[in-house]
């Protein structure tokens, strides 16, 4: 196989094709911190690209609870499993990725998850991580009896496993933006990418029995509007845009801020060797690090590190950038926080958004005597 | 075949008369023919009998099957030979019998198949290109060929107890098979650019939507139960079909035709053109005809098409003449699918002149 450079785990690595990086590649950072799980996300998605008859159990967007959820059932404890303990040093990986360890005649390590599989997608939902915690039990942080929502897509990776694995190349990376889409007329539904996606993020369709996957919706992104499920986002948890390669890394975009510069956004398993493309906070409140680390890779400690620094009003400009998630439907390319506010740029340079870092109070008479009544809320 | 004593036919078995056991009287092939022919003159005298399924066989045949990848296909062809009770030809010749009639392409079981050779060939998995066959597939098939001027019928039989029809669920693989020809000069891995094969895929899902309709979700989820499909309010039990043209973007492989996707399908033979691996595509015109059938654990199917080409850069056939021709194989309930299949050696394909 070719080799590729990965800078998710610091090291050239094995992919079937040689390396191809698109123009720009599409990017979203998820804060889990402040996701509730409301599936508004969900339904966005599913409303807008899976209501036909043979997706019903088809989720291109979910939200699962971490430790016990996963959808398909113990996707990323099968995949874990099949990897076996590998090993980081520093930030350089030196286990083996899913195309590393993939035996004779096959491409990657994966499986084929089976219906009943995708048929539980709230399955530990709200699960705490550990039921056994004695009588005397007290409140303190980070917390001895956690749990956080983890809110999945594709992850338009760099090096996807689907699009490897296709021996048909149905599947392609966009070259424009990135995106990674499953070619409808192309595909005979041989379901090696949903074997090989360690995500299980492609699915296979009941009825025209071919395999389908999350187009972020492209549409929008090429008029610079956000895909469905980050506009939509309750929680205002979802950062879309461009992210670049580390030695290219542009402190003014969101994105490239998140990931490179603070580096308080990390990708979802980097150790399988995809160079996934959603990056997620993580959950600073998480009692088991290990298993955040698992999770996210070696740099949880200092994204946590990073994010508590903000919240503790000593990070204004990473505030900033939080505070503009989900503020505007437009892509956000560049950002500024000057004065109390954080500025939102377009691809033009027009601003397209203010935010300000604290909300304005104003407080109201408790007699409105416009009307002659007294008000029940005065903020 | 046609006995030699009693000059009845049958078309299942092996080369003895299953009437009063005299050997079958196949007319003597004119042209000489590499390997096995079950009924023809190289059995004769000889006949291996009916087709038998021995466990010693199927172990065989999956101990060495195991061993495949390291072993040059001819070893491994006759070594399992010696292990069978049938004699297998390493690599498929294949004679098109010329017949003055109309070919049973709608029936596998046509007691005109008697007039074709059989040859038994041996499968081995697919291991050159990956994805490779990790899993057992079948040890042979049997291979005939009919011809009558216009037409070309193939008649595969391979054993497989599991009868896979359905490929509604992620993890549910149908049964196929086909056959590949191309010019002498073309290469066992699907073609090549400058040299493309046609193929003909038979697939058992698309038999069982022709026979049965088309296979919805309920044939796979029988409880199912839905609130509606935008736009279908209040339609019980939609079906593809039922959705208005401007709401098939909701089925999208369907929308966009890819023929995979289809819910009306005129054949369950699909005509395709390769150019090398992971090359395969549907040809524009659809005029491949077959038919398949199952019993006591046995496939049974034909495969049909015009000898002369109606697309450009499919192969034209001409009696007299020799192409290159391989078979496959894939067992649904071993996963495979693409790739992932049985396949026989490269070998020839002749069609007789008419007499």
């Amino acid at each position: 196989m070719p080799r590729v450079y990965n800078w998710q785990i610091g090291r050239e690595m094995e992919y079937p094709f040689e390396a191809a990086r698109p123009l720009r590649q599409a990017a979203a950072v998820f804060d889990i911190n402040k996701c509730i799980a409301c599936q508004t996300c969900t339904m966005a998605c599913k409303t807008t690209w899976t209501s036909g008859r043979g997706q019903e159990y088809m989720f291109w967007n979910n939200v699962e609870t971490k430790p016990w959820g996963s959808y398909p059932l113990a996707w990323d404890v099968r995949i874990l499993q099949m990897l076996g303990p590998q090993t980081w040093q520093g930030d350089r990986y030196t286990g083996k990725t899913i195309f590393e360890a993939a035996p004779l005649g096959e491409k990657a390590i994966g499986y084929l998850p089976e219906d009943l599989d995708y048929a539980y997608p709230n399955r530990g939902e709200d699960e705490i991580s550990d039921a056994s915690i004695g009588q005397r039990f007290y409140l303190r942080l980070p917390h001895d009896a956690w749990f956080f929502y983890l809110p999945r897509i594709c992850n338009h990776c760099t090096y996807p496993a689907c699009l490897g694995s296709c021996p048909r190349t149905a599947i392609y990376k966009r070259p424009e933006d990135g995106i990674v889409l499953v070619d409808q007329e192309r595909c005979r539904g041989y379901r090696e990418c949903v074997k090989n996606c360690p995500y299980k993020k492609v699915f296979y369709n009941h009825v025209t029995r071919v395999a389908e996957k999350c187009v972020l919706c492209y549409p929008a992104v090429e008029r610079g509007i956000q895909p469905r499920c980050m506009r939509n986002c309750i929680g205002k948890i979802r950062t879309f845009g461009f992210v670049n390669t580390p030695d290219k890394a542009d402190p003014e975009n969101p994105v490239d801020f998140l990931v490179h510069v603070r580096k308080v956004a990390l990708p979802l398993l980097p150790q399988l060797g995809l160079e996934p493309n959603v990056y997620y906070i993580p959950p600073v409140h998480v009692g088991n690090l290990d298993f955040l680390r698992m999770l996210f890779g070696p740099g949880v400690d200092n994204a946590i590190a990073a994010y508590r620094r903000a919240m503790a009003g000593e990070d204004p400009e990473l505030v900033g950038v939080l505070m503009l998630a989900v503020s505007t439907d437009r892509i956000v390319h560049r950002f500024r926080v000057r004065d109390g506010y954080a500025y939102g740029y377009g691809e033009d340079g027009s601003e397209l958004v203010r935010v300000p870092l604290k909300e304005p109070v104003t407080v109201r008479q408790f007699y409105d005597s416009l009307v002659g009544a007294y008000r029940y809320n005065v903020t | 075949m046609r006995c030699s004593k009693c000059n009845k036919t049958w078309h299942v078995g092996g080369a003895n008369c299953p009437y009063c056991g005299a050997p079958a009287a196949e007319p003597a092939d004119p042209h000489p023919v590499w390997g096995y022919v079950i009924g023809g003159e190289e059995g004769g005298g000889q006949p291996s009998g009916p087709p038998v399924i021995s466990r010693r066989r199927f172990i065989g045949g999956l101990a060495l099957g195991g061993a495949a990848a390291g072993l040059a296909a001819a070893g491994y062809a006759i070594g399992r030979g010696l292990l069978t009770e049938e004699p297998v030809a390493p690599v498929p010749q294949v004679t098109a019998r010329y017949v003055g009639r109309e070919l049973p392409v709608d029936d596998p079981y046509s007691p005109v198949w008697a007039d074709a050779p059989a040859q038994r060939v041996a499968l081995q998995p697919q291991n050159v290109v990956l994805p490779f066959k990790s899993t057992p597939g079948p040890q042979a098939l049997t291979v005939r060929a009919l011809h009558n001027g216009r037409e070309i019928a193939f008649r595969l039989e391979w054993d497989d107890q599991a009868r896979d029809e359905l490929t509604i669920k992620t993890d549910q693989f149908r049964d196929a098979c086909a056959v590949f020809f191309g010019s002498p000069t073309a290469v066992w891995t699907m073609g090549s650019p400058e040299d493309p094969v046609t193929v003909l895929h038979w697939k058992a899902d698309w038999q069982k939507d022709i026979d049965h309709g088309f296979q919805d979700l309920e044939a796979a989820f029988p409880n199912a139960t839905f609130d509606f499909y935008p736009p279908l309010v209040g339609v019980a039990r939609p079906a593809p079909d039922d959705y208005p043209p401007e709401a098939r973007h909701r089925l999208p492989a369907l929308a966009v035709g890819n023929p995979l996707a289809q819910t009306r399908r005129p054949s369950p033979v699909e005509k395709l053109q390769a150019m090398g691996p992971g090359t395969i595509s549907t040809m524009p015109t659809q005029d491949a005809r077959g038919r398949g059938s199952w019993r006591d654990g046995r496939w049974t199917v034909v495969l049909a098409r015009a000898l002369a080409a109606s697309d450009q850069g499919e192969t034209a056939l001409q009696p007299g003449q020799s192409y290159a021709f391989a078979c496959a194989v894939w067992w649904g309930a071993a996963a495979d699918r693409g790739a992932r299949k049985s396949i026989t050696q490269l070998g020839t394909l002749w069609l007789e002149v008419g007499r």
